[in-house]
């Protein structure tokens, strides 16, 4: 068919500007060749720049690769993990830090976006402003934001005196990045500030798919607000969750920015990170091998991470 | 009835008041750096504990932003930030949509195994590739100019294209151009593929606009009436599974929404750019006689 209609074109229309038709469906080898060469230039920066560093992080993980070393890098085995299991106590507090701070960021900075989404969902005035608004710490760079808030946090600095105000004076006022026991603290109402704008929106996107006659239904069956929302909003934004959650678990392993500028891992190590210590410890203090085996086991717990999300928030039928 | 109709403005204002508390913590930090960016040092501490401090009063300059331009080579920057980003964002859409486009439209031999190593590399954090990265392109060659000869140089440290080339490419964006590229019904390039268009024009042609790139190749005024089913193509075009979500709004008036998209020089894709394009219910077949005289009005006329 197609063939037939190509050749009446070309001789009907009595030789027409531009290349010559072309019967390329016909041709797989053509199209074998046209297909490899629009995916090299991809697959090329993908192996060098993505899938090559990958493996060979996980080569460089169990020798002792430095990064300016005078010696070639040796094959030292299981060293380097015996060394961050049993003997690295940075590393452990780091570990417990980052699982803390995911454990404490997933469901308030998840939980707090579904709240502004139901907020902004509704039919009022000016509901874009306030999405904006919600919206504008997002399109903020995090090194911007997070040299804002260190200078909010300070001692004399506008977090304790509003505090102050609201107490009516009798909030004395603390260095909060300063103190072990608020530094983490400090950073987590700092991150989901910055970061639940994006995820309003993603709850926003999932809450405008339920059709208007879901809940019409549920309004004529005669059920509350709250048996609404707990048996036709939840139930139909589970594919939405399941994104947030993935994405807020990765993001939160992740966690370096703001550390790395608020409190560069302290005090005495109350902040550090998985990624902070990946950084440190393969760069400024060049130990390549034992950087790559920290980002391997990095890799490793967001990928059970996900895994295991998925398992769970899978449909039961 | 009525005492719904009554209860409504109190109860919206009750809506207001939780998004107003929370407006505040949103906004505190921001408006505090707007007021402070115009004041001294000395006058932003003084104003801490008061309310003060989120307004634009007292000793007010805008010599802070002067020294933005004394301190450091801002214009500089802003140049570097500009081009990096610029040749990322270029290179990343040619290279990303073509291989997206080879993985979703084109047989060839390896396709199964490249799109399984993308889909892999979408669960790999960049964190734990940065360390080697920065053994890769410390030892990386590049082709420099000595003078007018060109030698071989080996690292990419404190470069440009250190910044931009590991950068390009994007398995995430590969996979949404590919999801994307899958939705477009074929009919549509085999249309192009019979009216001569290259691989290469059919995929820049899909940049341009899916819709406007089958129309402008069939713009041939001695041809007359087309084989049936490439008459059909722009109605195709609505198969694509975003546009079939339900309708929020209740189903519209179908032949009326068609004259209304079709009517326009732009195309389908006019709706793209709504806030609810992707919401609007698809036209059935049924509205192919509509469509089929709007078309050659609209599509085809310069507006």
């Amino acid at each position: 068919m197609a063939t037939t209609v190509a050749e009446r074109t070309a001789t009907t229309a009595a030789a027409p500007p531009g290349p010559p038709p072309r019967r390329r469906r016909s041709h797989s080898r053509a199209e074998q060749r046209a297909g490899a060469a629009f995916a090299v230039p991809g697959i090329v920066l993908l192996l060098v720049f993505v899938i090559g560093p990958a493996v060979v992080s996980l080569v460089l993980a169990f020798t002792n690769a430095r990064l300016i070393s005078p010696t070639p890098p040796e094959f030292v085995g299981l060293e380097n993990f015996q060394r961050a299991f049993t003997e690295d106590a940075t590393f452990h507090r780091s570990l417990l830090n980052t699982l803390l701070f995911a454990a404490v960021v997933v469901p308030l900075q998840g939980g707090l976006g579904l709240v502004l989404a139901l907020l902004v969902n509704q039919n009022l005035a000016g509901r874009n402003v306030f999405r904006t608004i919600f919206f504008l710490p997002v399109i903020t760079s995090m090194v911007v934001v997070s040299l804002l808030w260190r200078f909010l946090y300070q001692e004399d600095g506008l977090v304790n005196a509003a505090l102050s105000m609201l107490t009516g004076g009798a909030w004395a006022g603390q260095a909060w990045l300063a103190n072990p026991s608020t530094a983490m603290g400090a950073i987590v109402v700092m991150s989901v500030w910055q970061g639940v704008g994006f995820h309003m929106i993603i709850w926003l996107a999932g809450l405008q798919t339920i059709p208007e006659e879901v809940y019409e239904a549920g309004a004529l069956d005669g059920t509350t607000p709250w048996q609404r929302f707990r048996h036709l909003t939840l139930p139909l934004l589970k594919p939405t969750s399941v994104f947030v959650l993935i994405t807020i678990t990765i993001a939160a392993m992740s966690l370096f920015v703001q550390v790395n500028i608020m409190t560069g891992g302290g005090p005495v190590g109350s902040t550090s990170t998985l990624v902070l210590q990946i950084v440190q410890k393969g760069f400024q203090q060049q130990q390549m091998g034992y950087g790559a085996a920290l980002s391997l086991i990095f890799f490793c717990i967001v990928l059970a991470l996900a895994l295991v999300q998925r398992r769970l928030t899978r449909d039961k039928d | 009835m009525a005492a719904t109709i009554i209860k409504a403005p109190a109860k919206r204002m009750w809506a207001y008041a939780p998004m107003t508390v929370l407006a505040l913590f949103f906004l505190f930090p921001i408006v505090f750096m707007v007021a402070a960016s115009l004041k001294t040092d000395h006058q932003i501490f003084a104003d801490m504990n008061s309310v003060k401090a989120f307004l634009p009063v007292g000793e007010l300059s805008l010599d802070n932003y002067a020294a933005v331009f004394d301190r450091v080579p801002f214009w500089r920057f802003l140049g570097n930030t500009l081009f990096v980003t610029f040749m990322v964002t270029a290179l990343g859409l040619v290279v990303n949509s073509m291989c997206g486009y080879a993985l979703a439209r084109m047989r060839w031999k390896g396709r199964g195994l490249v799109f399984g190593l993308v889909i892999a590399t979408l669960v790999l954090p960049f964190d734990t590739t940065i360390v080697p990265m920065v053994y890769l392109v410390a030892n990386l060659p590049w082709i420099g100019f000595d003078g007018p000869t060109p030698v071989l140089e080996f690292g990419w440290l404190n470069t440009y294209r250190v910044q931009i080339v590991p950068f390009i490419v994007n398995a995430f964006s590969i996979f949404l151009f590919a999801q994307y590229f899958k939705s477009l019904p074929k009919g549509l390039e085999e249309a192009a593929a019979i009216d001569g268009a290259g691989w290469l024009r059919t995929l820049l042609a899909h940049h341009r606009s899916p819709l406007q790139a089958r129309v402008r190749h069939r713009r041939d005024p001695d041809r007359g009436h087309l084989p049936g089913h490439l008459e059909r193509l722009p109605v195709a075009a609505h198969d694509r599974p975003e546009r079939r979500a339900a309708p929020r709004h209740g189903r519209r008036p179908v032949l009326l929404l068609a004259r209304h998209r079709l009517g326009r020089g732009d195309g389908l894709h006019h709706h793209d750019h709504r806030a609810d394009g992707g919401r609007l219910p698809r036209l059935p077949a049924r509205v192919h006689p509509v469509h089929r005289r709007r078309r050659h009005e609209g599509l085809n006329s310069p507006h």
